[in-house]
């Protein structure tokens, strides 16, 4: 296999990972609103739920430039001013600032009850589809891991690497499931999201160990300190929410 | 439900989701080469009218005109970069004969424009082509074929010649200076 790996739509040559990131967001929001049909509890009206979603997006779309920006500086600095700046986002700065961006709106249309339960598997779906986008690119995303020597090594052009794209997808996988069944997609409260949250934040915080990123932190690199301070405020909420 | 108040929300979203992943792709004709001109085969015809008229141009002659017609100011980057120049005798040296009757010249068409909103700028994604022209044993032009480039690497590359020298890029050449006199 040769990376990226390009698709070939109606004659023309595209690349993986636009076709890919597309595909995420389009079957994240389908099945957003499958799972929103079957809801049985009384949701949200229809008009406040836009506007929340406005919220996620806007604060997906600033928390993950951000985030991607203060990740490796120097590039961002090389590239103001090009669309390429527009490239680097980070799903971590996505997902933080979404939550962000979430919770705002909610205040400014006077949203009190939960609303992130019903997003959890969404949103496991669109990630487990966009690293499979992240996967085909190869060394260009960034997001491989180092070298190793392991049997299941992925050689994207330099050498075996770990397939930390991969890994993610195993991980959203099992985790969007136990949460799945063990909450019995019983959208209320707002706690299968804070564990959703959790449990993807101290993963990521981890496999980032793996990476040959940029770790100027005290050895971390800018999405291992926003993933351990999400995951804190994730399981603390949790925390108050089984009280 | 009044659905003049939700229009606002779902424009933003829909705004929101194209910034999120940068680009708007827009599927470009495959009619045009990154110089603007429209591809060579639209050059090359039945009629009197056609630049490369077959069964009466030259090889010679389609081979000064095609290479001109491809050349010039190379608009990848639209509204934001410089484009960059392939001059006239740079595509001539890329054109390669594959037998005694058939020769080819490699070119480009916008398969792709990607339009960055927040940028205010917009890029082309190019996909590679071949020109393969067919000449009889007066050396006229008779018929051509056009075919992508992996077509090509497939079946023709290991017969193919260069037919003119390349360019050399002696980029390591010291910078002359005027003797003092």
């Amino acid at each position: 296999m040769t990376f990226p790996v390009y698709f070939h739509v109606f004659g023309r040559t595209i690349h993986p990972h636009l076709v890919m990131e597309m595909l995420a967001y389009t079957a994240g929001f389908q099945f957003y609103l499958l799972l929103r049909r079957k809801q049985i509890q009384p949701t949200v009206p229809i008009e406040q739920n836009l506007w929340i979603i406005v919220g996620a997006i806007f604060g997906a779309l600033i928390g993950s430039k951000l985030l991607a920006w203060i990740e490796s500086p120097s590039e961002f600095v090389q590239v103001l001013g090009t669309p390429a700046m527009l490239g680097g986002k980070t799903i971590v700065g996505g997902l933080l600032g979404g939550w962000a961006g979430v919770e705002f709106a909610k205040k400014r249309v006077d949203v009190t009850q939960s609303t992130g339960d019903l997003f959890v598997l969404p949103l496991a779906l669109g990630i487990c589809i966009g690293r499979v986008g992240c996967f085909l690119t190869g060394l260009d995303d960034h997001t491989y891991g180092t070298f190793t020597s392991l049997p299941w090594g992925v050689n994207f052009g330099d050498g075996p690497r770990h397939p930390t794209q991969l890994y993610e997808i195993a991980f959203i996988a099992v985790l969007g499931i136990l949460l799945a069944t063990r909450y019995k997609l019983a959208y209320t409260n707002g706690q299968t999201f804070r564990l959703f949250m959790a449990g993807y934040l101290l993963f990521r915080f981890g496999v980032e160990f793996l990476k040959p990123s940029y770790k100027p932190y005290v050895g971390m690199s800018a999405i291992q300190i926003a993933s351990l301070v999400g995951a804190i405020v994730a399981v603390r909420l949790w925390k108050r929410g089984a009280q | 439900m009044n659905q003049r108040r939700i229009r606002l929300p779902i424009l933003l979203a829909f705004v929101g989701v194209l910034a999120l992943v940068g680009c708007i792709p827009l599927p470009a004709t495959q009619q045009f080469m990154p110089n603007g001109n429209l591809k060579p085969s639209w050059k090359i015809g039945k009629g009197k009218s056609n630049p490369v008229w077959l069964g009466h141009t030259k090889l010679d002659e389609a081979i000064a005109f095609l290479s001109k017609h491809v050349s010039g100011k190379q608009w990848d980057a639209i509204f934001m970069a410089g484009p960059n120049h392939q001059d006239e005798p740079h595509i001539r040296s890329t054109w390669q004969k594959i037998d005694d009757h058939h020769f080819s010249m490699p070119y480009n068409v916008r398969a792709w424009i990607f339009v960055w909103p927040l940028c205010a700028s917009a890029t082309a994604e190019t996909d590679g082509k071949y020109l393969i022209l067919e000449t009889d044993d007066a050396n006229r032009i008779v018929d051509y074929d056009v075919i992508s480039r992996s077509e090509f690497y497939d079946k023709y590359s290991a017969k193919a010649k260069d037919m003119f020298p390349r360019p050399k890029l002696d980029l390591l050449a010291p910078l002359t200076t005027k003797p003092t006199e």
